[in-house]
């Protein structure tokens, strides 16, 4: 574990921050839960260019070389066809996306009807100043929640952080900071990059630059065939 | 095998007895059809209600395949007191979706309970399984030319005819009032027992789905938006598919318009010169289906205000209301009833009419024509990025066809939707002589402030509504106790002495319209 992710843990655990109980051994079985690294053939979705450039960047950043990639832009081409063909084809597959609301409500529904994992469901609101995030994530996910949870600790705007867990006794995780610093679209490429790579730092040249803002609201989700 | 890893129970159930169960559900139905896992499970929370996730999350989801194996779920949640919350497709977004209605409840998905099980194409009938699609159904008629046309809600494509007519929906089509259009239901009692109404208990008989009544009490009603019993077929009728179909759009240019159009309409209707169920929709609800989102025009939170509604409204050539109505039958026929239509608009002295050719297949007249005329689709689902961030709630008030009361309706919706800083997202869509006045009330679930003020705008809603004198047809499940109130105690006795009679142990689907033997009735 790196040493960032060590003291965001010391951090939130001391914080009384939710319930969050995850020992360093328990983050590393998230990331291997996750499948975490693997190759399996990924199919991406982003809603614009925007979160092309950001969350887009951060899972292709996550994956592994020669990993077989296809990227959807949902502002451009439906991305109803391709989900459906994927959770159709009796092969493992992972469906990684930040979409829209009405994306993300077919999505979810697709996934659920066709009996997918989903190891993780997210909704992001982005404004110039403040991002909010609330996600529920599947036991084994936790680890990306704390690594976004740990990016937002980092980043100049304001943020709201909840980590639902709806299936353990334990209570939410919560964190939220007050600050008048504009808003970036690094969180969504550590989003991505944490969705593959729970347990891995980003690699600095993936990030968007820093002029970049990314607002609206979002859905991100991983689907596993 | 599948390991649980979650640590929801059902309510009262000890973990040892619902891992008995567990086991039981899977020499029953397959590993496979027994879903425990957190990651299995989380498509079963996304929720659109203001609550927690945590208050609508399952203890499993369970999947049957026959009607064989749905009495066998009710066999062991019978043993072990395990309440049980049925869904056919799941997607009733903004009522509840596929989440149960109470932690801890199993979900009993008959998805895969899928086969469109007869269609006569003469006499205009359909049977057809739980998981069965109004896409599914569309394409099988495509495939197979059959001249019938289907009326549905509208997230049409993913949607179901049988789930959508047992929590009564409605559609655009002549044949919008689904429940109305139903005949013949087959259900698997809480004892396990199958019973078919109508006409399908007569052995040999042959016209289940031709006449609803049978003999003796008609029972159908009775296990719509109800608990007493797991619809496994229903039957249905299809409208043949008319020689012409011709899509209207009439735009009006004020919001003050409402009354007069409804008083245009209701003669119109009641008289099926305009047969189909006629919307009245107003303009976020056309901005955002046309791919529009508030954020396009304002950031500032809050409600909308009204210059940027106008604005929208002449950037996108919207109406502040847009009533859709469609013509059907031969060229003759539809050429008489427009001239009709035209001369009540002449008379009526406002509003300009678009044609299917003027409006050049953009939308949102195209997804409303398609919604007329049978055909699937999902352009609707833009209402949810209009704000943004995953809320819906839908508040549905019935309420009388008079220009009068859809003008009090509305100032009364949009006055405390507006001071809880949301907006009014609304249509009335025109039934034979009621109203069904649909609004979303959408909002951020991301804001916990904005949860919290959309919760207490909906209890708002409910309260003044009621004290008016209306009340809404369908609700969301967070809201389903409430909303029983208000049809007062003596239906809610006469609904719980039922659910003891039929249910004594309270596993179907507890708190389902606000029964639940739990409540003190």
């Amino acid at each position: 574990m790196n040493p960032k992710r060590r003291s965001f843990l010391k951090g939130a655990l001391a914080s009384g921050a939710g319930g969050l109980v995850l020992s360093q051994s328990g983050l590393a079985q998230a990331a291997v839960g996750l499948n975490a690294g693997s190759s399996l053939p990924t199919l991406v979705m982003a809603s614009d260019a925007a979160v092309e450039a950001s969350f887009a960047a951060g899972v292709k950043a996550a994956l592994p070389t020669g990993t077989e990639v296809t990227l959807v832009r949902t502002d451009r081409t439906s991305p109803l066809a391709a989900v459906s063909e994927a959770l159709q084809a009796k092969r493992p597959m992972r469906l990684v996306g930040m979409v829209d609301d009405a994306t993300g409500e077919l999505l979810t529904a697709m996934a659920r009807s066709a009996g997918a994992r989903m190891t993780w469901l997210g909704q992001h609101a982005a404004d110039a100043r403040q991002t909010r995030h609330q996600v529920i994530s599947a036991q084994n996910a936790m680890g990306s929640a704390l690594a976004l949870g740990e990016q937002l600790q980092q980043d100049a705007a304001g943020f709201r952080f909840k980590a639902e867990q709806p299936f353990a006794k334990k209570g939410a995780l919560e964190l939220s900071a007050a600050r008048a610093g504009a808003a970036s679209g690094h969180w969504a490429a550590h989003l991505g990059h944490a969705l593959v790579q729970p347990n891995a730092p980003v690699d600095a040249a993936y990030l968007p630059a820093q002029s970049k803002r990314l607002e609206g609201r979002f859905v991100s989700f991983v689907i596993e065939v | 095998m599948s390991q649980q890893t979650n640590t929801v129970l059902p309510q009262g159930v000890a973990a040892s007895e619902f891992e008995a169960a567990v086991k039981e559900f899977r020499a029953l139905l397959g590993d496979e059809n027994v879903l425990v896992k957190s990651e299995q499970l989380t498509p079963y929370t996304k929720i659109m209600m203001p609550r927690d996730v945590a208050q609508n999350t399952p203890s499993a989801a369970v999947t049957a395949t026959s009607v064989e194996q749905v009495q066998g779920v009710v066999k062991i949640c019978n043993e072990y007191k395990i309440p049980v919350w049925t869904i056919s497709t799941g997607n009733n977004f903004g009522y509840g979706s596929a989440a149960p209605g109470q932690r801890g409840q199993v979900v009993l998905d008959l998805k895969k309970m899928n086969k469109i099980l007869h269609i006569d194409a003469e006499l205009g009938t359909a049977l057809v399984e739980p998981g069965v699609t109004y896409q599914q159904l569309y394409d099988y008629l495509e495939e197979n030319n059959i001249p019938l046309m289907l009326s549905f809600s509208a997230p049409s494509a993913i949607a179901g005819p049988l789930g959508n007519t047992m929590d009564r929906g409605v559609g655009y089509t002549p044949y919008g009032e689904h429940f109305l259009m139903q005949c013949g239901m087959e259900l698997v009692l809480a004892n396990g027992d199958v019973y078919r109404t109508g006409m399908g208990g007569v052995e040999g008989d042959n016209a289940w789905q031709v006449f609803k009544w049978g003999y003796g009490p008609t029972l159908d009603g009775m296990f719509t938006q109800a608990n007493y019993g797991i619809c496994t077929k229903m039957g249905f009728w299809l409208m043949p598919k008319p020689p012409v179909s011709m899509p209207l759009e009439i735009k009006f240019e004020d919001e003050t318009d409402i009354a007069e159009i409804v008083e245009f309409i209701r003669p119109l209707r009641i008289a099926q010169v305009i047969p189909n169920a006629v919307v009245i929709a107003g303009v976020i609800w056309e901005a955002a289906t046309c791919n529009t989102t508030r954020a396009d025009y304002i950031t500032e939170p809050g409600a909308t205000p009204d210059h940027v509604l106008k604005q929208i409204q002449k950037d996108k050539d919207l109406g502040a209301w847009n009533v859709y109505a469609c013509l059907y039958g031969t060229a003759e026929q539809v050429e008489v009833n427009l001239n009709i239509v035209k001369g009540a608009l002449k008379q009526l002295g406002k509003g300009r009419l678009v044609t299917e050719e003027e409006a050049g297949g953009t939308e949102p007249f195209d997804y409303r024509a398609k919604l007329m005329t049978g055909v699937p689709n999902l352009q609707e689902f833009g209402l949810y990025n209009w704000r943004g961030g995953g809320g819906s709630m839908w508040f549905a008030p019935v309420s009388q066809a008079r220009g009068s009361e859809c003008d009090k309706q509305y100032a009364l919706a949009k006055s405390i939707l507006n001071k809880h800083g949301l907006d009014y997202v609304g249509e009335f869509i025109v039934g034979w002589r009621d109203m069904h006045h649909v609004i979303d009330v959408l909002y951020d679930r991301t804001n916990d402030e904005e949860r919290a003020r959309a919760e207490a705008c909906f209890g708002e809603l409910l309260d003044e509504f009621e004290k008016r004198g209306y009340a809404v047809y369908r609700v969301n499940t967070q809201f389903q106790e409430r909303v029983a109130q208000s049809y007062g105690t003596t239906k809610r006795r006469v609904e719980h002495a039922i659910k003891r009679a039929l249910d004594p142990n309270n596993i179907l689907a507890p708190g389902k319209s606000g029964i639940d033997l739990k409540n003190d009735f």
